[in-house]
């Protein structure tokens, strides 16, 4: 692994990959504690319309679909607010219509073959300067953002109404999280595909979750957790010559399922424990 | 003389299109101690979220302290129904507390700075100032409530609003809280939603009853002819010999008698 990271491109990865566990370790803790893992995945997926209209249209890619992205995850933030009980629904239709126009519009635009499974496991490999430049901008961002409305976020997240009886500017805040959310999500999906964002979104979080006594430590461990799982996965995809996304989600998977595993065993010792000093 | 804290007037509220709450008035004033009951549906949790702001009524009005229902709530301390948020959130009973004391910011670049001698005061108060830095997943439901409740304290309101707070304590817990609202009603007025008229009746000064109308009996003895009206299907015997002798088995055979 030392001797790869001679390679520009490794270092380039490196970076990238750092920065997307940071800016996951973020959101994700947000998103795990307002149970908006689903409204994500529509963002995520709904952004690929955003990549269509800006080729077909020859919009600036980046604009293009982050404004596209941004656009479309109000109006699902909207959906989630007024209808609550049929959220999940109108989501996942807004999640496939995006996908498919995405798709669509590119079929349309002349000479030009995009790669979906680019988009998907993306390519963190090929990520460049300016990749990284953005998104440690997008990180200094949220991290004064989320540290200035750390005690409003929380209070949200934990209880919404008594943060509305108390003063906390709800409506605002809500918006404001998907706002943000939906361009983190943006910024890391051009580098790391979005199966990868997904991933980092959400197992980081489930498993420090469980440990953690703040929604800090859960923003803090997730991002830790979430570069381990990227450092391991790009070093193992070096060594055995495999796609370096879907490596970096095995590693998060495998310790996924050994903190369950743990999880139980633990909880079996302190039922036995308690067997015994009842006896 | 007596002290208004809340006024409502001939209040209408519907969901969608189905009346909820139908020309209900009701005063809270200091000092009292409201028992709220009703069958399911029947507009409880409505009528507080009414008090709170967190609902605008159809019709009538209400002021809260002399204000618009929502400008006064930082003024109420709430205690919500089994928690919104799941207990398993990754949060310590001191942050909860602390919570409590948010206010609107007047400068949006300025983080407040929190006042954790008063937040931990409040756990005192309550009872559980050793579990401040606990993890609220590791407390009991029992002691849990008392973290929602120094929540709810901690800015010395002058009402406080619970909505079934004995809903998953067990009978113990539930004595210990009913004796802790008489003690905090010395100095705050308190309004306790409860299916458990009885328990509640013994600690309560006065009875309101839910139903789409809502009467308020100024006594917490409850007449006969107060529960079938609220519970229609009292008839069949059912609901009313079950009411009454949930909590008080010699009362069984005068009221299942009816």
């Amino acid at each position: 692994m030392i001797d790869a990271l001679h390679f520009e491109f490794m270092q380039n990865a490196l970076a990238a990959g750092l920065l997307a566990s940071l800016l996951c370790g973020i959101m994700g803790a947000l998103v795990s504690a307002n149970r908006i893992v689903f409204l994500s995945g529509g963002i995520a997926h709904a952004a690929y319309g955003g990549i269509g209209l800006s080729f077909y249209f020859g919009w600036p890619f980046l604009a293009g679909t982050l404004g596209f992205s941004l656009a479309i995850s109000l109006v699902m933030a909207a959906i989630m607010v007024k209808v609550k009980h049929q959220a999940d629904a109108v989501i996942g239709v807004v999640w496939a219509v995006g996908m498919a126009l995405g798709i669509i519009l590119l079929d349309l635009t002349p000479g030009y073959n995009v790669d979906l499974m680019s988009y998907l496991f993306g390519s963190i490999l090929s990520a460049v300067e300016s990749d990284i430049w953005i998104m440690l901008a997008m990180c200094g961002l949220l991290t004064i953002l989320t540290t200035v409305y750390y005690k409003e976020l929380l209070a949200m997240s934990f209880d919404e109404e008594f943060a509305r009886i108390r003063g906390v500017p709800v409506g605002v805040l809500y918006f404001g999280l998907i706002a943000m959310l939906s361009v983190a999500i943006v910024l890391v999906i051009q580098v790391v595909g979005l199966i990868l964002v997904i991933a980092l979104l959400t197992i980081p979080p489930f498993i420090v979750e469980k440990y953690a006594k703040s929604l800090f430590q859960v923003m803090a461990g997730s991002s830790l957790l979430g570069a381990v799982f990227t450092v391991s996965g790009l070093w193992l995809s070096y060594t055995f010559d495999l796609t370096s996304g879907a490596s970096i989600i095995m590693v998060a998977g495998v310790v996924f399922f050994i903190s369950l595993l743990l999880e139980q065993a633990a909880s079996l010792l302190h039922r036995k424990q308690k067997l015994t000093s009842d006896k | 003389m007596d002290q208004k804290i809340v006024d409502i007037k001939n209040v209408s509220f519907s969901y969608n299109a189905e009346a909820v709450l139908e020309d209900v008035s009701l005063d809270i004033g200091k000092g009292d101690f409201i028992a709220v009951t009703g069958p399911n549906g029947g507009g409880k949790t409505t009528l507080l979220k009414l008090i709170l702001g967190l609902l605008k009524p159809d019709r009538g009005s209400i002021e809260v302290l002399g204000q618009s229902a929502l400008r006064a709530a930082p003024n109420i301390g709430y205690v919500p129904q089994s928690m919104n948020a799941s207990a398993s959130f990754p949060v310590t009973a001191i942050d909860v507390v602390l919570m409590g004391m948010l206010a609107p910011r007047k400068n949006w670049f300025k983080r407040p700075v929190p006042d954790r001698k008063k937040a931990l005061s409040a756990l005192e108060h309550m009872g559980v100032k050793g579990l401040g830095d606990r993890n609220i997943k590791e407390l009991s439901e029992g002691q849990r409530q008392r973290v929602f409740i120094a929540r709810a304290l901690v800015t010395k309101p002058s009402l406080m609003l619970l909505d079934e707070p004995t809903a998953s304590i067990d009978p113990r817990g539930q004595v210990d809280l009913y004796k802790m609202l008489e003690e905090i009603n010395r100095e705050i007025a308190i309004v306790v939603v409860s299916h458990d008229l009885l328990a509640v009746s013994r600690y309560a000064k006065s009875v309101v009853c839910v139903n789409r109308g809502l009467h308020h009996h100024s006594n917490t003895e409850v007449p006969g002819n107060m529960l079938t009206a609220m519970y229609p299907h009292a008839e069949d015997g059912m609901c009313l010999v079950e009411l009454l002798t949930h909590d008080q088995p010699h009362q069984k055979k005068k009221d299942s008698g009816k």
